[in-house]
């Protein structure tokens, strides 16, 4: 176990940038997971870690080690860094057995041949795949190429092991088997995970930390409940959640009483929101609530705003209600039982507790 | 069943592939006529009465000139290849500062016309001193091929995975070792190609042959040739020559050419 420090990391390919100032703690024996979608910048981050990519700027410590600095202009190569990985591609050597592969780390070390023999042996047990060591790769399914690969990343037992998107190739069946396996092999071998993802799910299931990143800078970094209740800026918040959270342009009309003039008409904040929003002074802004927070009722209640049915995703234990409330759609789970009880026209309601709000011109959190 | 489009494509084909192999098909029976019958009759009429005795003598006159050919096209072959393959893996995968400007200036040599460079070649082989030699010849073909066969190299290398590579790096290869172990093996379709293509280019050349060599050190193509000049014009036995002439290059065909489409038409490694 070791941990990561990342200081004033920039990366540019070209004249396009990357990654810009990045800094992060990873800890000892966490498993910390970059998330963001694709072009964000996550995997360059990684490789620069893994030392396949040499940051612009900036420098990394793994451990006490210092790893690369481009200012004091010091880089140690990936052979030195005492790091596994596990590709998206899988990236396992097609002409070797899937027992040279996974002592390809170890012969390549010069390990004594009986300690090969048994390192592999062992592995293969933890991970399930004694009967394919003698198999080539072009012989396996996809998952069984990915536990190969997390052989080779886990044989020489790193502290540190580096993931990215090595779920992505798999089917969805197998995705989620893996995820239980892979948090299991990381208690076991006590390693510190970095793990690139773009999936939330994979994210928000595994991560004891998840750093968000966009455009190349990272936006929060926090747990999942954490990220979840509480997204630091309307990226985080569109981001994280499936269906993703329902958001919508508002101007604050009334500063005492805390009344918005939104794209579906006027809403009310409660009074604690109000409050800090009046502190704030910030008029222009964006009101977010997520779907499990939109409350569906038959009848008006004050408060309740007018909506309509436009279709309704069924997705068996629950039910994803599309909306129309005014020129707006909206968004809500829930349950078929409520559903059936329903006509086209409803009434919804926001949970007072669960409401986020916005700065429109920032894009950061309020409340 | 074959339909009418299909006839006729098969028609047209079986047509053009008679109108190909006639030549050969002509050298083959003038080969074996004896010097009345070829004087009587028209190259295309098989041989009455076939005689090895065009074969025969023509490869005891070739018998020198084949060991030659043989000699610097396999060595000059294998060497131009192996230094195309490291090349390639460097200028594609390893890279350093310009090694874009030196490949473009590499690419240049692809495009320089053997015959602009046959003065300066003889002065230069004679002043090394291997000027008229099998080593001259060997050196000579190996130094023009490098540019064509590490443009074969790095186009198949473009193809490689990075991330294969990373992974050995991460796994602790040194460069050279990852050219060894992974690079080289999974190279093969490329060495198949550029070693057919460079085969048969430096077998076929007759110009450095006939400029850097002399007498017992000529290749088979001079040899061949001078074959005409002799006497009369002894067409069984230039037939004969020619004959055993192909025979390596057409070797190399049937034994590589399964390989070699392959080779063509797998870019890309497949796992």
């Amino acid at each position: 176990m070791v941990n990561v420090c990342i200081k004033d990391l920039c990366k540019k390919f070209g004249k396009t940038e990357a990654v810009k100032d990045f800094n992060l703690e990873i800890k000892s024996g966490e498993f910390f997971v970059l998330l963001g979608p694709s072009g964000s910048g996550k995997s360059t981050v990684l490789n620069c870690i893994a030392g396949v990519i040499k940051p612009t700027k900036g420098e990394i410590w793994i451990g006490d080690k210092l790893v690369v600095s481009a200012e004091k202009g010091v880089f140690i190569p990936p052979q030195e860094r005492n790091l596994g990985m596990v590709f998206q591609d899988f990236a396992l050597y097609p002409h070797m057995s899937v027992f040279d592969n996974i002592t390809f780390p170890l012969k390549v070390r010069k390990f004594p041949e009986n300690e090969v023999r048994m390192r592999a042996e062992q592995i293969a047990e933890i991970l399930g795949i004694k009967h394919l060591l003698n198999r080539k790769p072009g012989q396996l399914s996809g998952g069984e190429k990915q536990r190969v690969g997390l052989a080779r990343a886990l044989i020489r037992n790193p502290p540190l092991l580096l993931m990215d998107e090595p779920l992505s190739n798999l089917d969805a069946k197998l995705r989620v088997m893996m995820r239980v396996e892979l948090k299991r092999i990381q208690r076991e071998f006590k390693t510190t995970v970095v793990y690139v993802t773009h999936d939330q799910v994979e994210a928000l299931s595994m991560g004891d930390r998840i750093g968000i990143m966009s455009a190349g800078t990272l936006q929060q970094v926090g747990e999942p409940i954490e990220i979840y209740e509480k997204p630091i800026n309307t990226f985080v918040a569109g981001f994280i959640g499936s269906p993703p959270m329902n958001m919508f342009n508002c101007t604050l009309t009334d500063l005492e009483r805390g009344v918005l003039k939104c794209d579906f008409g006027e809403y009310i904040l409660p009074k604690s929101v109000a409050e800090v929003i009046f502190m704030k002074a910030v008029k222009e802004l964006i009101l977010g609530v997520r779907p499990e927070h939109v409350k569906i009722v038959s009848k008006h209640m004050p408060g309740a705003l007018e909506a309509k049915f436009i279709y309704v995703e069924k997705l068996g234990r629950e039910l994803i209600a599309h909306l129309k409330i005014g020129e707006s759609k909206i968004t809500s789970i829930i349950s078929p039982e409520v559903h059936s009880s329903l006509k086209e026209t409803v009434w919804i309601l926001f949970d007072e507790n669960k409401i986020h709000v916005f700065d429109k011109s920032s894009g950061q959190t309020i409340v | 069943m074959l339909n009418k489009t299909s006839l006729m494509t098969y028609a047209v084909l079986t047509i053009l592939a008679f109108v190909y192999l006639l030549p050969f098909w002509s050298v083959l029976t003038t080969a074996l006529k004896s010097d009345m019958e070829v004087r009587m009759t028209i190259p295309i009429v098989p041989p009455s009465n076939p005689t090895m005795m065009p074969l025969l003598k023509a490869f005891e006159l070739m018998k020198q000139g084949l060991v030659n050919s043989l000699l610097f096209t396999s060595f000059a072959t294998l060497f131009s290849s192996l230094i195309g393959s490291v090349n390639g893996f460097i200028l594609s995968k390893v890279k350093f500062k310009y090694s874009n400007v030196v490949f473009l200036a590499l690419s240049v040599g692809i495009f320089i016309p053997y015959h602009a460079v046959i003065i300066p070649l003889i002065t230069v082989t004679s002043k090394a001193g291997v000027y008229n030699s099998i080593l001259g010849m060997t050196i000579v073909h190996t130094t023009y091929g490098i540019p064509i066969c590490t443009l074969f190299f790095k186009n198949f290398f473009d193809e490689l995975p990075e991330s294969i590579l990373n992974a050995a790096r991460i796994d602790g290869a040194s460069d050279f070792t990852i050219y060894r172990r992974i690079a080289l093996p999974l190279s093969w379709p490329a060495f198949i190609i550029t070693g057919v293509f460079q085969f048969t280019s430096i077998w076929n050349d007759f110009l450095f042959g006939v400029v850097l060599t002399k007498g017992s050190n000529q290749p088979a193509s001079v040899v061949l040739a001078n074959l005409l000049g002799t006497t009369a014009a002894e067409w069984n036995v230039q037939m004969a020559g020619t004959f055993i002439y192909a025979l390596p290059v057409v070797a190399v065909y049937l034994l590589l050419g399964k390989y070699l489409i392959r080779g063509y038409l797998t870019g890309a490694i497949k796992g």
